[in-house]
């Protein structure tokens, strides 16, 4: 485990908590509220003076489907073109994982998918 | 070459997603400010992460006691599940150490986390309960409900029925199954028993009265069919309590079939005779209808007749029941309605009603009659030579004679006939004479037609001055050449006269005809000026004469072509007129 204090301090504060490298992922169909949440993961993570690198934007990942219009053969060959976005994004933490639990569990919009990767346990 | 250090090792690292978690009964606050979501672990690995593993329900699953780690709320948890968790017997030693230190906060300091750290980690790979850590009363219930005793908690996918005002209240029926009774036992329904406290003072015999009058014997209605017992076999058995029909071995005799027969048709003599009068009662049936004098040998009276019922009825030999009254009184109304004797269209000879006035048999020669009246058949069924024939022939005249004699024979033969008839109805007979009668000629024969059917007339011979000045397209365009393209309407009625038909012989094919016609004779009159030869002619004039009468050939034949253009040109006219004029047109050729 990654002590980011002095060995000397570990026995006396003991209110300092392990604080792990976390990564959280939240992916989502919905810029924007993928964007809101983020930005409210990212304020909750200052408020708490944690360092936090973000939010990471990944690049979209585009689902196309492309279909004849007609439920039939008959007529003129026009087709839909129907895609789906999937946006991504990172932020890291450096915080311990009770910290992290308590903030994602404030703020969460419908349709945001939320991922926590926890290291070094 | 190294690559850069990567923020999260995968290896090492521990992966949580945020799901939702359905709402349990016991009515347990979720984190997550009440939202019901939760982090669950989704990279398989077990190990223990502060604060995310605490309500991950894999860990409690495979049985990490984690538990009395002094969170308040999962403490809490931990008491409401207590009986339900299979952790219930496990050494509670945490909870005595840790109890003191749970603070009011959720989530747990890293003090108290080292201390129970230790403790958690030697009590984390417990190993998985089995099915003795369910408490009693909860297996009972499991093993009523008909689940398996397998130490897994089927109660918590069971829906508690009228908790929180959901669901109705179950009330079972009372309903008697009499199929898992066996056979021979006997049912009694003692519903209606009063129960009275029994003590001491209590006469026996009251009760017994008392037990009594309320039970009664319950039927088994369903009991017939489901097991495919005859009704009679199942009243015998039911009556069997009564009295042994049988005898106490149970041992049946050997006529017996006989014996349930005769006591369920009630005696009835008739029915013995099954085997022997079926077969006359169809032979009788069979027969009554060619032979009535046969039947009514047989029928003297009305037992025979009732008798007859009877076996009319039995004959009927896939019947099994019983013959009721009714059917009886079916029958003999069948026999009585539809009764072979009383034929309505059957002629009886001694039946005085059916007779007439006349005797039948004289009237046995009407057709030969009939046929033989050439008064009402006439000349049509009898020729002259059938007629000269039957007279001999007087005399043979001329074919004309001879036709008027066989008329004035066959008239005579019709006279005669009429007067030869033996009918007693009165005819009057009058005989013409022959001076009365009329002499037929031609003239006479010829008058007799009548007027309104045949028109007399006049046969002529077709005139030919049908020829009409027509009206035709070539004649229209030359009049309006001539007078400029103006069609002149003359005369009082304003018509257009020079296109009507004037006198005969006037018309444009006339004129042509004529000119033709004069142009020919023209040729001939001045043929008489045909250049002679002459005897010492010179060659000019031999060469003029041979011209000259080229000159003429040549026009004799130019005329005669014009003529027969002309012709041609006048008959398409014509047909066209023709057409346009009708069916009473006339034909040319």
């Amino acid at each position: 485990m990654a002590m980011p204090l002095k060995p000397g301090k570990v026995g006396v504060e003991e209110a300092v908590e392990t604080v792990h490298r976390i990564r959280i992922t939240l992916s989502s169909k919905n810029v924007k509220n993928l964007e809101k949440v983020c930005a409210d993961l990212i304020k909750g993570a200052k408020d708490k003076r944690l360092k936090v690198k973000g939010p990471v934007r990944m690049p979209t990942k585009v689902l196309h489907i492309t279909t004849r219009k007609s439920p039939c053969g008959e007529g003129t060959n026009t087709w839909d073109r129907f895609e789906l976005r999937v946006h991504k994004r990172v932020i890291d933490l450096h915080s311990p994982s009770e910290v992290v639990k308590q903030i994602t569990s404030i703020t969460i919009e419908p349709g945001v998918e939320v991922e926590v990767t926890i290291a070094d346990i | 070459m190294g690559k850069k250090k990567k923020f999260i090792e995968k290896k090492k690292s521990a992966t949580f997603a945020l799901v939702y978690k359905e709402a349990t009964d016991d009515g347990n606050e979720e984190d997550g400010a009440g939202t019901g979501r939760i982090f669950t672990r989704i990279d398989g690995g077990f190990s223990h992460v502060p604060g995310f593993s605490e309500e991950d329900p894999r860990s409690q699953l495979h049985g990490y006691a984690y538990g009395e780690q002094g969170e308040e709320e999962e403490e809490e948890e931990e008491e409401e599940e207590e009986d339900l968790s299979m952790f219930a017997d496990a050494e509670e030693e945490d909870t005595e150490e840790t109890g003191d230190e749970n603070g009011s906060h959720k989530f747990q300091t890293a003090v108290k986390r080292p201390q129970s750290g230790a403790n958690s980690s030697s009590s984390r790979f417990r190993d998985r309960r089995g099915g003795a850590a369910l408490p009693d009363h909860v297996r009972k219930e499991l093993v009523d409900l008909g689940f398996p005793d397998d130490g897994y908690d089927y109660l918590q996918h069971m829906r508690k029925i009228g908790a929180a005002g959901v669901g109705a209240s179950f009330v079972p029926t009372n309903r008697l199954q009499l199929d898992r009774i066996r056979t021979d036992v006997k049912v009694y329904d003692s519903s209606r028993v009063a129960v009275n406290l029994v003590d001491e003072t209590t006469d026996e015999q009251r009760l017994i009265e008392a037990v009594g009058s309320s039970t009664r014997p319950l039927r088994r209605p369903a009991f017939v069919e489901e097991q495919g017992l005859d009704p009679e076999v199942a009243a015998a058995l039911a009556n069997s309590d009564d009295g042994s029909q049988f005898d106490s071995c149970d041992e049946l005799e050997d006529d017996f079939v006989i014996h349930a027969t005769e006591n369920a048709d009630g005696d009835d003599s008739a029915c013995q005779e099954i085997p022997k009068r079926q077969d006359v009662g169809i032979h009788k049936v069979g027969n009554s209808n060619g032979h009535r004098e046969s039947v009514e040998e047989e029928r003297e009276g009305e037992e025979e007749d009732e008798e007859d019922v009877h076996q009319i009825a039995r004959k009927d030999t896939t019947r099994q029941r019983c013959i009721r009254l009714l059917d009886e009184q079916f029958e003999s109304l069948a026999l009585r309605e539809y009764d072979d004797d009383m034929l309505p269209g059957d002629f009886d000879e001694e039946d005085p009603e059916a007779r007439g006035h006349a005797d039948i048999s004289q009237f046995d020669d009407v057709l030969s009659e009939f046929l033989a009246d050439s008064n009402i058949h006439g000349d049509k069924y009898k020729t002259p030579a059938e007629t000269t024939s039957s007279r001999p022939s007087k005399s043979s005249g001329p074919a004309l004679g001879i036709r008027l004699e066989a008329c004035q024979e066959s008239s005579h033969a019709s006279l005669d006939d009429v007067s030869d008839t033996s009918e007693d109805e009165l005819v009057i007979v009058e005989e013409e004479s022959e001076d009365e009668r009329s002499n037929w000629d031609c003239e006479t024969v010829v008058s007799t037609l009548s007027n309104l059917d045949n028109h007399p007339g006049k046969i002529l011979a077709p005139s030919k001055s049908n020829s009409k000045k027509q009206l035709t397209l070539g004649r229209v365009l030359e009049e309006k050449e001539s007078n400029g393209g103006v069609i002149r309407l003359r005369g009082r009625h304003h018509l257009p006269l020079d296109l009507l038909p004037e006198k005969p012989g006037s018309t444009l094919i006339g004129e042509k005809f004529k000119g033709i016609g004069k142009t020919g004779k023209g040729d001939k009159e001045s043929g008489s000026k045909k250049p002679v030869s002459r005897v010492g002619e010179t060659p000019e004039e031999h060469k003029l004469r041979k011209a000259a009468v080229k000159e003429q050939r040549r026009d004799a034949r130019a005329a005669k072509k014009a003529l027969k253009v002309c012709y041609r040109d006048e008959s398409q006219r014509a047909q066209h007129g023709a057409a346009n004029t009708g069916p009473s047109g006339i034909h040319l050729p």
